[in-house]
């Protein structure tokens, strides 16, 4: 901001001018109050210096017009004056509003310092107003991200409560799935049965057969309503992670499966490497090692002699746990269909099963952040490989 | 000579209560069978009311059968009754249902059942099924003490 210097004569101007040089400040001249109220129409001063004997317009009615004016209201007004001079209204100038009154002749130093003091003042306002502003502006920033956050969290609870509608919905819809699906299969099954036994000697062969098949569909939809269940379980259920012992869980299923199925047919070779111990949701990997081995057992029940394992395997530094069988294997061709739900590479007639199994196993696998593969050849076996996270640490 | 041993069956579905009886057929202990279709009848049964007001409530069936989705009052709800009637409250009884929701084996056991067992569709297991339950509960198992009468 400069200075205003307001005198009608030229030579108070030039003086005003020399005293004033050294501050280094815009010096902006005007010869009359007329030509000093145009200055400020247009631009802001630190202070305004103003003669009061003018013609025309004198330096009080001057000062009485720029306090009129909003934009320059404010500004500090030095009135100058000669101090023999008659009409020199030292009151009324404070009243118009005058921070201050200097005699000509003037002295320069005190006039110099007088000004940079006003100055000095004007560039501190400024600096104030500024940062004022800016202030204000980050204000309205946070104001802006409050508010963003309030709509954001706002959206959120609904979806929030959107989903937890959805869920309460699911469970409604697994309860009854559980409960209404199955009894009528019951029936058809029982009441087949039945039939068979009462009326076994009025049927013919193909009227034994076909109540076998109404038997056998009932009993299939009814595993594949309970493997539904599972996977729809395994979705909505809350992920625990703990330290699980999966030797002991391979161990239990191996026995159970050895116990279930007859062994005495069949010699199974069945290897669980120790220590294997994992991070995650025990109920969980229990169903991945039922299914993984399950499949195994099923897979290897038309040999007579078969090897079954379950271990953790490292390559290139990674690790991956494994459960391999020596049985009837797959078609490398197919392997990406393998964990589709209801996807089977193998007839029912060869192997019973829904299809959902490894669906459901892969679908746990992923939430414990892990990966799942296998690899097969046709009659010479399958592998499968999971981890549970997929960082390269040292327990998968 | 030992009285017959009591079984009280609670199942709506006419298709699951006959299912269940030739389950039953072949029983092994001295048992006669009871069959109500509902929550509220089981109730009535249990405590001499109603149609069964003529029953000595003193006597509890040796075994209850309950299905769980029943009409009126569900089977939860029927046990908790059971458990809360000192005349009742040591009875045995035995889930039969179709689900195993973990819900619903929490409440069960929550409420006091003595087992719970989920009906299989392959009616050869069924049979199975029942066939044991009848000779764990009535045979092997020895019942709560019957008040006796004066």
């Amino acid at each position: 901001m400069g200075i205003l210097l307001v005198d009608d004569q030229p030579e108070g101007l030039i003086a005003l001018e020399a005293i004033l040089q050294e501050l280094g400040e815009n010096l902006v001249k005007a010869r009359s109050g007329r030509e000093a109220l145009r200055h400020l129409l247009n631009e802001d001063f630190a202070v305004i210096l103003l003669d009061i004997q003018m013609p025309e317009m004198d330096g009080y009615e001057t000062a009485a017009l720029i306090r009129e004016k909003q934009r320059c209201r404010h500004t500090p007004i030095i009135f100058l004056t000669a101090s023999h001079a008659a009409d020199v209204q030292i009151m009324r100038g404070y009243e118009i509003g005058a921070v201050d009154y200097m005699f000509k002749p003037l002295e320069p130093v005190v006039l110099r310092s007088k000004v940079s003091v006003f100055v000095e003042l004007a560039r501190k306002t400024e600096l104030i107003r500024k940062q004022t502003e800016q202030l204000y502006q980050r204000e309205q920033e946070s104001r802006r991200l409050a508010e963003t956050q309030a709509e954001l969290l706002l959206a959120l609870e609904q979806r929030n409560g959107e989903l937890a509608a959805v869920n309460t919905e699911l469970e409604s819809f697994s309860y009854s799935v559980s409960h209404d699906l199955r009894a009528p299969l019951r029936s058809i099954d029982g009441f087949s049965h039945a039939l068979l036994e009462t009326s076994f000697d009025r049927l013919d062969d193909q009227g034994r057969r076909h109540l076998r098949y109404v038997r056998d569909a009932a009993q299939r939809m009814a595993a594949l309503i309970d493997d539904l269940l599972e996977l729809a379980r395994v979705t909505r259920a809350e992920l625990r992670r703990e330290r699980v012992d999966l030797t002991a869980i391979a161990r239990t299923v191996g026995t159970r499966l050895q116990g279930d199925g007859g062994n005495g047919e069949r010699q199974v070779e069945f290897v669980v490497h120790r220590e294997l111990v994992a991070n995650g949701d025990p109920r969980l990997l229990a169903v991945v090692l039922e299914n993984l081995l399950g499949n195994a057992w099923k897979f290897t029940s038309k040999r007579p002699m078969c090897r079954i394992e379950f271990g953790l395997d490292s390559k290139n530094g990674q690790s991956a746990f494994f459960v391999r069988d020596d049985g009837a294997g797959f078609d490398m061709a197919y392997a990406s269909k393998l964990f589709g739900a209801f996807q089977r590479l193998h007839s029912t007639a060869d192997f019973a099963g829904t299809g959902i199994g490894l669906a459901t196993v892969h679908r746990i696998v992923r939430r414990h952040g892990g990966r799942i593969w296998a690899e097969g050849s046709v009659d010479h076996g399958a592998t499968f490989y999971f981890t549970l996270c997929d960082e390269d640490r040292q327990q998968p | 000579m030992s009285q017959a041993k009591v079984i009280l069956l609670v199942e709506d579905d006419p298709g699951d209560e006959e299912l269940a009886l030739l389950a039953l057929r072949t029983r092994r202990a001295k048992s006669e069978v009871v069959v109500v279709r509902d929550g509220v009848e089981a109730l009535d049964y249990l405590f001499a009311r109603g149609s069964f007001a003529e029953r000595d409530p003193s006597i509890p069936p040796d075994l209850v059968l309950l299905d769980l989705k029943l009409p009126k009052l569900n089977g939860i709800e029927v046990l908790r009754k059971i458990r809360a009637e000192p005349a009742t409250r040591l009875v045995p009884v035995v889930i039969l249902t179709s689900s195993n929701e973990e819900k619903d084996l929490l409440s069960a056991y929550d409420a006091g059942v003595n087992s719970y067992i989920r009906k299989p569709v392959d009616f050869a297991a069924f049979a199975e099924a029942a066939r044991q339950l009848e000779t764990y509960w009535l045979v092997l198992n020895h019942g709560p003490p019957v008040a006796k009468r004066p």
